[in-house]
């Protein structure tokens, strides 16, 4: 057995992961290892055939398509979308005339990111969303601050069907899939399912491993991997792989470099220090990382590489929340095994009651508010899914869990930055944004900025 | 071994103590285990209902690729049993007085045309649940997987010709049951495949019954299996579903259980599991009558009803539909003088030999019942004239050219359109064996046992339609 295949299992086994499949590239050599089985319920063992959903890393081959067609001479990064979606409407119209398509790209757009549409399962999916987009709130001005926008990359994945004149999922078929060769990648469900395939899965705290439903995402968001984007371990390794390569046979080596570039920073982000062209970039002991995980209903996959070491780790996993912490614990092992970092523990500073109060408060996404109290000297930020959401949720017959209080500890140095300090999201990081008078105006969580209420807002 | 259950009481009802007459869990398993292996079949499950008592087995795998096993709780494609289930609504929304079977289709889809002016304002939903429509039959446009999909195919429904003037004689008519969804949609404002779960699914009680990929696929969902080339041996079709425009001819996924609970429903005159009465009487009976001959009568029944094929097995009456979907055919017979039901689920390989061989057994022990056999050809060669029935017959998607040769006809099937994409051989050659006057016997290039096909309306001793695969296929050329 391989040090890898004994870690995963280890890691799988302790931390009770119904399964999982990883895959590590290093320098012109691949190794996979596997571990437990498809579904509780119908279970087959997972191996080198099995298809996992990866999810939000299919941001990554929306924007590569999209750099393909700068390639070619069809889109220009940093012309305004209108360019190539006439029809494109925001709430403040002043976005919608100078909104980029790099700004889809790198999550700057500002508007509401993950506001619920039903936009159907037909190929005018993609078409419906964008007509959908002037609804959605904006939530920091254009080009101000990374917030994670997945409605963004929908909107990115509908240029591409203007500029192709194809429906998404046969363009992308055509500008990445056939010609990277893979073969084991797909998008709908009717594909998966002749093959062997995993579906995801939820355990409680008390253990109780259940089948999420359901299987599928809605198709509109099929561009930021929403949907039923899937494939096996392989072919991500081989999607890294061609990250790490020289472009051929589908772009140059300067465009496939360039997506690598910081674009916007982020520093104190849980996603990392910067967004490149939909790329999420960040440092670790001297390494500088670039990747992408992915999180669906039940299944949590991690997706990154260490481009001057030529190394990438890929881990698909079937159950949340365990399943993220599985990733992270991999990623750690790989960091030390193949290059003696560790990553440094994060050393929380104590602040004082009043010190604290600064921070506290209620804080709003469309999707959910957040309430940040203190005591003994600490923070607990609470998640309170809207009603509305929850409703939609359930309607969608999805089970929504509990959502346990989040303890979070301020880190030294500038920016207002906090570590999750317990719970399954231990060790996620994210920051608190003051304004010109220096009052708290937001917090960023996993990624996503909320925006305090005006209510608490101290006076 | 697989303990029975009961269908249509609640359970622990039967208290387990019943013990159905002659019939063994174990003695069907290892039947179908055998009869599955020899016509490699991949995978089977299998339900008999007699006298209210459900007896299951299952055989072989879902997935020759990944080797799960079936199980009486694994998902088949029912296929076309479907159009039965569509009839069902129909016949509730009869009973509601909200649809009539003659009023033309016009009266509830004011737009709906076909290439003939006559037959876009005459059609009736009775000509379309009896397949006497004579709209070419096998239109599969596919029009994504959008709510709008069955209004997008009904509205292309407009350039279709006939394959034989309206109610002049029967041919499968797989494009009269969306037209036929399309109305369900447009009287519910449902979509086709919600009204089905909260008018049929919900009611009857089905946990193991729906409609989409996207469900099934949290099921342990079996996959149909094709011969890549002729006499090669079933491997994993490449997709699993036709497009959703299929849904009301044919895209519910079930098992043999919830199959067979939908048929107690009709055995039952209408009365679901909890006693509510799910379709009325006269409506159950009302698709139980016959409604045009089958010209073939060898290879379904003798008659069409409305929704159901109508057999006669040695004297009694019997119902039921088969349904075939890329790479899996399903079976369903109710004798409900005998109160006897069987519902047989395969995903691949000769899976019309299983069902023979086994309803033949079946039918014969439980109820003594001989079910017919397929006609034989003669030992000696008829010596007879075949240059009257050469020529070309063809309808949408099929062309058949025949020509005498060797004491048979000798010819090719040529399939087109979406469907012929999805399979690897559009050509296939054939030989037709004579039996009697009308009767034939084709047999595919690669396939182990043949097919009747029944040659009919003869002018001046040549006929006018050839009747093979439940479709009729008008001549067009003599050579």
């Amino acid at each position: 057995m391989s040090e890898l295949a004994k870690q995963l299992t280890a890691i799988a086994e302790e931390l009770d992961v119904p399964g999982v499949a990883a895959g590590i590239y290093s320098g012109g050599e691949e190794e996979y290892a596997f571990h437990g089985v498809t579904s509780v319920e119908n279970p087959l063992p997972v191996d080198e055939h099995t298809i996992f959903q990866y999810g939000s890393t299919h941001k990554t081959f929306t924007a590569t398509a999209i750099m393909r067609l700068v390639d070619e001479g069809k889109v220009d990064l940093n012309a305004p979308v209108r360019t190539y979606i006439p029809e494109l409407k925001t709430k403040d119209p002043a976005v919608a005339e100078r909104v980029t398509v790099l700004q889809l790209l790198n999550h700057t757009a500002g508007w509401s990111g993950d506001a619920p549409e039903d936009c159907g399962d037909g190929d005018d999916a993609r078409a419906i969303f964008v007509e959908k987009l002037a609804e959605f709130e904006q939530v920091t001005p254009l080009g101000s601050t990374v917030s994670y926008n997945n409605a963004a990359l929908n909107v990115a994945g509908r240029v591409i069907e203007k500029v192709t004149g194809q429906v998404y999922e046969a363009a992308m078929t055509e500008l990445i899939h056939k010609p990277l060769g893979l073969e084991n990648s797909f998008f709908f469900p009717n594909e998966v399912m002749t093959r062997r395939f995993v579906v995801g899965h939820s355990r409680s705290d008390e253990g109780e491993i259940k089948v999420a439903r359901p299987w599928a995402l809605a198709r509109a968001g099929a561009p930021a991997g929403g949907f039923g984007v899937s494939a096996n371990v392989g072919d991500q390794i081989k999607w890294a792989r061609f990250h790490l390569g020289d472009g051929s046979p589908i772009l140059k080596k300067e465009t496939l470099d360039l997506m690598k570039q910081p674009t916007f920073d982020m520093r104190g982000s849980a996603l990392g220090d910067a967004v490149g062209i939909s790329w999420l970039l960040r440092e670790v002991g001297g390494l500088q990382e670039v990747g992408h995980g992915g999180t669906t209903i039940g299944q949590y996959s991690q997706f990154f590489m260490i481009p001057d070491k030529d190394f990438a780790l890929v881990s698909m996993t079937n159950c949340g929340p365990n399943g993220s912490q599985l990733n992270r614990r991999l990623a750690a092992w790989a960091l030390e095994a193949f290059f003696r970092v560790t990553e440094p523990e994060d050393e929380p500073i104590q602040l004082g009651d009043a010190a604290l109060a600064d921070y506290v408060g209620t804080y709003e996404t469309v999707a959910a508010f957040a309430d940040v109290t203190a005591s003994d000297g600490a923070l607990v930020l609470n998640v309170r899914i809207k009603p509305e959401t929850l409703q939609r949720l359930r309607d969608d017959g999805e089970e929504v869990p509990e959502q346990p209080p989040i303890p979070i500890a301020m880190l030294a140095g500038d920016g207002d930055r906090y570590v999750v300090s317990g719970g399954p999201a231990k060790g996620m990081k994210g920051y608190f944004m003051r304004d010109e008078t220096g009052a708290v105006t937001g917090v960023h969580v996993g990624g996503r900025l909320a925006v305090r209420t005006k209510e608490s807002v101290k006076a | 071994m697989r303990p029975r259950a009961s269908v249509g009481r609640p359970k622990g009802a039967s208290a387990g103590a019943a013990i159905v007459k002659d019939m063994d869990t174990q003695k069907l398993q290892s039947r179908l285990s055998e009869l599955i292996a020899q016509h490699k079949v991949p995978g089977a499950a299998v339900g008999v209902l007699k006298d209210g008592e459900l007896t299951q087995a299952a055989a072989g795998v879902i997935n020759l690729d990944t080797g799960v096993e079936a199980t009486t709780d694994a998902l088949f494609q029912i296929g076309s049993i479907s159009k039965v289930w569509t009839t069902t609504v129909i016949m509730q929304l009869v009973d509601e007085g909200k649809l009539s079977l003659d009023e033309p289709v016009r009266t509830y889809l004011p737009g709906f045309k076909v290439a003939d002016p006559e037959v876009s304002a005459t059609v009736t939903l009775r000509h379309l649940l009896s397949h006497t429509s004579g709209i070419d039959g096998d239109h599969f446009q596919d029009f994504g997987r959008g709510d709008d999909c069955i209004e997008r195919y009904v509205d292309a429904c407009a350039t279709l010709g006939q394959t034989h003037p309206l109610g002049a004689t029967m041919s499968y008519c797989n494009t009269g049951f969306t037209v036929a969804g399309r109305i369900i949609e447009v009287i519910t404002g449902g979509q086709w495949d919600a009204v089905m779960r909260e008018r049929l699914f919900a009611p009857l009680g089905l946990t193991h019954t729906n409609t989409l990929p996207e469900e099934a696929i949290l099921f342990r969902a079996a996959v149909g299996h094709i011969a890549l080339e002729p006499g090669a041996d079933p491997s994993r079709a490449p997709v699993w579903v036709l497009p959703r425009i299929a849904g009301p001819m044919g895209l519910i996924n079930s098992t043999p259980a919830d199959v067979l609970t939908f048929a107690k429903m009709h055995m039952d005159l209408g009365k679901g599991p909890d006693g509510t009465q799910v379709l009325s009487e006269a409506s159950v009976k009302a698709m139980q009558e016959p409604q045009v001959v089958i010209p073939d009568k060898h290879t379904l029944g003798s008659h069409w009803g409305v929704g159901w094929i109508l057999f006669n097995w040695d004297g009694q009456s019997v119902y039921g539909h088969d349904g075939g979907t890329i790479g899996q055919a399903a079976f369903l017979r109710v004798a409900p003088d005998a109160n006897l039901a069987v519902c047989l689920l395969t995903n691949g390989g000769e899976a019309g030999q299983v069902y023979l061989k086994l309803y033949t057994e079946l039918f014969e022990e439980l109820a003594g019942i001989a079910v017919p056999q397929m006609p034989k050809a003669p030992e000696t060669p008829l010596e007879m004239d075949l240059a009257p029935y050469a020529g070309t017959y063809e309808r949408l998607g099929i062309k058949i050219e025949l020509a005498p040769a060797n004491g048979a006809l000798e010819g090719t099937t040529t399939m087109s359109g979406p469907l012929a994409n999805m399979l690897p051989n559009p050509v296939q050659k054939m030989r037709l064996v004579p039996v009697d006057s009308e009767t034939f016997l084709v047999y595919g290039e690669g396939e182990g046992e043949p097919s009747p096909a029944v040659f009919y309306e003869f002018v001046d001793g040549v006929p006018r339609y050839v009747h093979l695969g439940a479709r009729t296929h008008p001549r067009i050329a003599v050579q």
